[in-house]
C-alpha cells in the first residue's frame, strides 16, 4: 500500500512539475509572441478601445449578460499601451487558460490534459491572428473553464447558481467577443498582408520613420494604405524628394487616401494630414475612424489626436469635454492634464508643438475637395513657404498625377524653398522623364507606364 | 470634493447671482417637467445647499455635490406652484467657508404640457461616418431615456426622420438610408416598409409630415450631401444636390406628384398646415454646390392641398422671400393651433444645422409677420423645433453649449407669441450626464405617449429586404 501510495505520490509530483515546466515554457512562448513578434497586434487592439476608470463604465458593462468578460478584457487590453506590460498579461492569462483546462477537463495525474490542456491556448493564439477578435473572448473562455473547474470540485445543488453567474459574466451573445456586429473571425491565422499593414501603422503611431522604411524594402503590400505608410515615413525622414519612387506608388492616393468608412484604412492619411498641419483634415478623417470603430467604443490615441486639433482650432469648450474623457483612462490622463493646462493658459509641454502646428494650417477657409488635393497642398505650402513637407507632397502630387506643365512650374518653388544643396533625385528623374520622348527605365518612368497601362 | 454633510452657517451673502449650469435662472417649466438639477459652474466648491420655495407654498430643500431634487417632491412643488414662482436659494461651501447667491426664480407657466416626453435621434456629431445612432424616447416627467431604436438592432444602418402624427407616435414613419434602405409607415400597430423611390421620382421619402388626418404625409426626395471647410471655424457644409416634395397615400401606398413640387429648384422641408389645407416647404434656385454654396438661399412657401381629391393648389405662395431677406429660410413648423409658423433662419444653406448663424424665427400667420426669437435664440446654431401638442411649448435643438454638440432646449409662447426663456432638457447630475454624453440630439418632437415600436418585427422586416412597392397616382 506504502508503495503504491508512493508512486500515486510521485506521479503526482512529476505531472505537477511537468505542468509547471510547460506552463513556464507556454508563458515565456506566449509573452514574447506577443511583444517580439506581434506587437502591432496589442496596440491594434488598444487602441480601438478606451477603458475609463469610472463605476458607470464597470456598471454600462455589467448591465448586460457577457459584461464581465467584456469589461476584463478591456481592462486587460488597456495596459497594451506598455507592450511588454501587455504581452505579460496576455502570457498570464494564456497560462491560466491552460491550467484550468487541465483542472476542468482532465483528471489526476492529468499524463493526457498536460498536453492536450496546450490546445486551447494555442486555439486562441491562431484564432487572436483575426484582428477583431476581442481578448474578452479568452478572458471568457478562461471564466467558463473556472466555472467548470469549481463545479467539478462542489456538490450539485451549487451547479445552477454557478451556471447563472457564467451566463452573465460571458452571455451568449457572439457581439461581445467580436468588433464588428453579426459577424464572426474568418480563421485567417497570423498569415497575409494585414499584419503588415497594421504593422506599418503601429510603426506610424511610435514615429518609427526608420524601422517603416527598412520593412518597406523587404516587404512591399501593393495598397494605398501602404503607399501613404511608406510614403510618410520618407517625408519625416527627409527622403521623399530623394526615394518616393525607389518604392511602389499605388497612384493618385499613394501620399493622401479619400475617405473610406473603417477603422484602418486611412490611418497613415490622418497622420500625414496631422503632420502637414491640415488640421480639419486630421480631426474629420480621425473622427471618422473612431466612429468607425463597429462596437461603438472611443479610441484612446484617436480621442488624443482630436483633442490636439480642437486646440490648435481653438475649440477649447469642445476640447474640454474631450479631455475630461481622457482624464479617466489610466495611460492618457497624464496627457489629458497636459493639455488642459494648455487649455486653462498655464504651462504645458503642448504649447510649442500646438503653436508650431498652428502655424502650419490653412489660413484661407475653403471647402475641401479631394479631387484638388494638389491645388490645396499648393495654397498650404504657399501660405506658409516654411511647411517644407507641404511643398514635398505637393510636387508629389502632381507626379503621381503625371501633372508635368504644373510640375514644372512649380518646381522653381523646390530651389527657392526647399533647401536642397543639389536637386532631388525624385525631381531629376521626373524632369528628364518630361523632357524625353520615350519613357525611360528610371523609377519615375516606371511608375509612369504603370500608369499609362504599360508594363 | 469634500464631505458635504454640514449646512450653511454664517454664510457670506453676495450680490451676485449663482453661476449654475445649466442656466436655469428665470426659467419658464411646465408642470410635472422632471426635476431641474443643476450643478455650481465652478467645480471646485465643496458642497451646494439649495432651498426652494414656492409662492404659493411648499419647500424643496436639497444638500450634496449638486443640486439633486426629489423626483416625488419636485413634482408636488411645481403642481402646487401652476402659475407661480420657485424662489430658488443656492449656498455654496469653498475652503470651509459658505457663501449665499442671490436668489433667483423659476416660473411655473400656467400652460400644461401635456405630452408625455419627446422622441430624438441620437448621434455622434462626426463627419461621415454616422458611428452608433440611435432613436430614443424620453419621458419629460422624469430622468427616463428608452431607445426605440438603434445600431445594436440594425447594424450598419443609418436611420433618420422619425416622425409622429401631431406628436400622435401611433402613426409613425422613419426613414433607412441606402442601400437595403426604405421607409417605415406604421399606422396603429401595423408597421410597414416602403420602396418611394420610383422611377419618376429621383430618391427615396425624407424629410416626412404627416397631414393631420393621417392618410397622407409628405416626403422630400432628396440627395444630402456634405463638404468639409479648411478654416478653424466652420466644420462642416451640408447642401442637396436636387429635391423635390412628395406626399404618400398611406391607404393605397400612391405617391401624389405637383409640378409646383418637382421644379428644377430645390423642395425641401415639407409641413402640412394643422387644418390639412396647406403644405409649407422651403425651395431654393439650384447652384453648383459645393462650389456655390454660399448662393443656396431658401424661400418659405406654401401650396393649397385638398384632402378629398388629393390634388395640390395651381400656385405656390411666397411667405418669406430669399430675394428679399437675402437669407434662408428653412424647416417650417406651423403650431398645431394653427396660429404660428416658426422656421429657422441662417444666411444660407438648405439644411441649416451646421450654420452657426441659424436662428428661430416666428411668423404670425393672421399678420404674416415674422421676428427673430431673441429671447431663445443664442450666437451658435439653432435648428429643428417642434411644437407640443397644445402649441404653447416647443422643443429645439442648440448648439450653444460648446458650438458642437446639439442640445434639446424647451420653452413655452404665450397667446401674444412671447417666448420664455429656455431650459436645458433636465438630466439627474447634468454636469456628469452631458459631460458623458458625446451624440448630438436632431430631429427632436413631442409625444403624447409612449411609442409603441416592435423593434423585432423592425428587424425582421428590414433584413428581409421586402419593400412595398410605391406607385405614381
Amino acid at each position: 500500500m506504502s508503495t503504491n501510495r508512493s508512486i500515486v505520490s510521485t506521479n503526482r509530483s512529476v505531472a505537477k512539475c511537468r505542468n509547471v515546466c510547460l506552463s513556464v515554457l507556454m508563458g515565456i512562448g506566449v509573452f514574447l509572441f506577443w511583444w517580439l513578434w506581434h506587437p502591432e497586434a496589442l496596440s491594434f487592439q488598444e487602441q480601438n478601445q478606451l477603458f475609463l476608470w469610472t463605476g458607470n463604465y464597470l456598471a454600462e458593462r455589467l448591465s448586460t449578460s457577457g459584461g464581465l468578460a467584456d469589461w476584463l478584457g478591456e481592462f486587460i487590453v488597456q495596459f497594451f499601451y506598455v507592450e511588454w506590460l501587455g504581452a505579460l498579461l496576455m502570457a498570464l492569462l494564456f497560462v491560466l487558460m491552460y491550467w484550468l483546462s487541465v483542472k476542468a477537463i482532465f483528471s489526476p495525474p492529468y499524463r493526457v490534459g498536460l498536453g492536450v490542456g496546450l490546445l486551447f491556448p494555442l486555439f486562441f493564439l491562431w484564432l487572436m491572428g483575426d484582428e477583431n477578435v476581442l481578448v474578452a473572448l479568452p478572458v471568457a473562455f478562461t471564466l467558463v473553464l473556472a466555472a467548470v473547474a469549481l463545479m467539478r470540485r462542489v456538490r450539485k445543488v451549487w451547479w445552477l447558481p454557478i451556471a447563472v453567474a457564467l451566463w452573465w459574466a460571458v452571455g451568449m451573445s457572439w457581439t461581445t467577443y467580436y468588433r464588428i456586429p453579426q459577424h464572426g473571425p474568418d480563421f485567417s491565422g497570423w498569415n497575409g498582408d494585414k499584419w503588415e499593414l497594421l504593422k506599418q501603422d503601429y510603426l506610424i503611431r511610435h514615429e518609427r520613420w526608420d524601422n517603416i522604411i527598412e520593412r518597406a524594402k523587404m516587404h512591399e503590400v501593393q495598397t494605398p494604405f501602404w503607399s501613404n505608410s511608406v510614403n510618410l515615413a520618407l517625408a519625416m525622414k527627409g527622403q521623399l524628394a530623394d526615394k518616393m519612387f525607389d518604392y511602389w506608388q499605388s497612384g493618385e492616393d499613394a501620399l493622401l487616401m479619400p475617405m473610406v468608412r473603417d477603422n484602418v484604412s486611412n490611418l497613415p492619411t490622418a497622420e500625414a494630414f496631422w503632420r502637414l498641419g491640415m488640421v480639419n483634415e486630421a480631426l474629420r478623417y480621425m473622427s471618422d475612424i473612431q466612429e468607425s470603430i463597429l462596437n461603438a467604443r472611443k479610441s484612446g490615441r484617436f480621442e488624443q489626436r482630436i483633442v490636439e486639433c480642437m486646440l490648435v482650432n481653438g475649440k477649447y469648450r469642445v476640447a474640454y469635454k474631450h479631455i475630461q474623457l481622457l482624464k479617466k483612462s489610466l495611460f492618457y490622463a497624464s496627457w489629458a492634464e497636459d493639455a488642459e493646462r494648455y487649455l486653462t493658459g498655464q504651462r504645458s509641454p503642448l504649447i510649442a508643438p500646438l503653436t508650431a502646428k498652428r502655424a502650419l494650417r490653412f489660413k484661407q477657409n475653403f471647402l475641401f475637395n479631394y479631387p484638388e488635393i494638389d491645388k490645396m497642398l499648393s495654397i498650404l505650402f504657399q501660405e506658409n513657404t516654411q511647411n517644407k513637407m507641404a511643398l514635398e507632397y505637393f510636387l508629389g502630387q502632381l507626379l503621381l498625377k503625371g501633372d508635368a506643365q504644373t510640375f514644372m512650374q512649380a518646381l522653381p518653388l523646390a530651389q527657392q524653398h526647399g533647401g536642397y544643396r543639389v536637386m532631388p533625385m525624385v525631381y531629376q528623374d521626373a524632369v528628364s522623364c518630361m523632357q524625353s520622348r520615350s519613357v525611360p527605365d528610371t523609377p519615375y518612368g516606371r511608375y509612369i507606364k504603370r500608369k499609362m497601362g504599360g508594363r | 470634493m469634500t464631505s458635504c454633510s454640514d449646512r450653511p452657517e454664517h454664510a457670506k451673502a453676495v450680490d451676485e447671482l449663482p453661476a449654475i449650469w445649466p442656466d436655469y435662472v428665470d426659467v419658464t417649466i411646465p408642470v410635472g417637467i422632471a426635476p431641474l438639477d443643476f450643478n455650481f459652474a465652478d467645480e471646485d466648491i465643496d458642497c451646494m445647499d439649495v432651498i426652494i420655495k414656492g409662492e404659493k407654498g411648499g419647500e424643496l430643500h436639497t444638500h450634496g455635490n449638486w443640486a439633486d431634487l426629489d423626483e416625488d417632491d419636485w413634482q408636488q412643488l411645481t403642481s402646487q406652484n401652476k402659475g407661480a414662482d420657485l424662489y430658488v436659494t443656492v449656498c455654496t461651501r469653498k475652503d470651509s467657508q459658505w457663501t449665499q447667491w442671490r436668489n433667483f426664480s423659476i416660473h411655473v407657466s400656467a400652460y400644461p404640457l401635456d405630452d408625455y416626453g419627446l422622441t430624438y435621434r441620437r448621434i455622434p456629431p462626426g463627419y461621415e461616418v454616422g458611428g452608433n445612432i440611435g432613436i430614443y424616447e424620453r419621458d419629460l416627467h422624469s430622468f427616463h431615456e428608452r431607445a426605440l431604436l438603434t445600431e445594436n438592432d440594425l447594424p450598419g444602418r443609418c436611420f433618420n426622420c422619425h416622425t409622429p402624427n401631431r406628436t400622435n407616435p401611433k402613426e409613425l414613419t422613419l426613414q433607412i438610408r441606402g442601400e437595403g434602405g426604405g421607409t417605415l409607415v406604421k399606422k396603429q400597430h401595423q408597421q410597414r416598409w416602403l420602396n418611394t423611390k420610383t422611377d419618376s421620382t429621383k430618391a427615396a421619402g425624407s424629410y416626412a409630415y404627416w397631414h393631420p388626418a393621417g392618410r397622407y404625409c409628405a416626403y422630400a426626395v432628396n440627395a444630402v450631401h456634405q463638404s468639409f471647410f479648411t478654416g478653424p471655424d466652420d466644420r462642416i457644409e451640408a447642401y442637396h444636390s436636387f429635391s423635390d416634395i412628395i406626399v404618400l397615400d398611406t391607404q393605397t401606398d400612391e405617391l401624389l406628384l405637383s409640378p409646383l413640387l418637382q421644379t428644377e429648384d430645390l423642395e425641401i422641408f415639407p409641413a402640412f398646415s394643422p387644418d390639412g389645407k396647406w403644405l409649407y416647404y422651403s425651395t431654393s434656385r439650384p447652384c453648383r454646390v459645393p462650389a456655390e454654396y454660399e448662393k443656396v438661399k431658401c424661400s418659405l412657401c406654401r401650396i393649397g392641398f385638398d384632402e378629398q381629391s388629393g390634388q395640390f393648389g395651381l400656385q405656390a405662395d411666397t411667405l418669406v422671400s430669399a430675394d428679399s431677406t437675402g437669407r434662408s429660410a428653412t424647416q417650417a413648423r406651423p403650431s398645431y393651433d394653427g396660429r404660428w409658423l416658426m422656421f429657422t433662419l441662417s444666411d444660407r444653406s438648405n439644411f441649416p444645422v451646421f450654420q452657426r448663424d441659424a436662428d428661430l424665427w416666428l411668423m404670425d400667420l393672421q399678420t404674416r409677420e415674422a421676428r427673430l426669437l431673441d429671447e431663445v435664440n443664442s450666437n451658435d446654431v439653432e435648428s429643428f423645433h417642434n411644437w407640443s401638442s397644445n402649441s404653447h411649448w416647443f422643443v429645439f435643438t442648440s448648439k450653444r453649449t460648446d458650438g458642437m454638440y446639439a442640445q434639446l432646449f424647451l420653452a413655452s409662447i404665450d397667446d401674444d407669441g412671447h417666448c420664455t426663456k429656455p431650459f436645458l432638457l433636465p438630466q439627474r447630475n447634468p454636469r456628469k450626464y452631458y459631460g458623458e454624453l458625446f451624440d448630438s440630439y436632431n430631429v427632436p418632437d413631442f409625444t403624447c405617449e409612449p411609442v409603441s415600436f416592435d423593434v423585432h418585427e423592425a428587424q425582421r422586416q428590414v433584413e428581409s429586404n421586402e419593400r412595398i412597392q410605391v406607385k405614381i397616382r
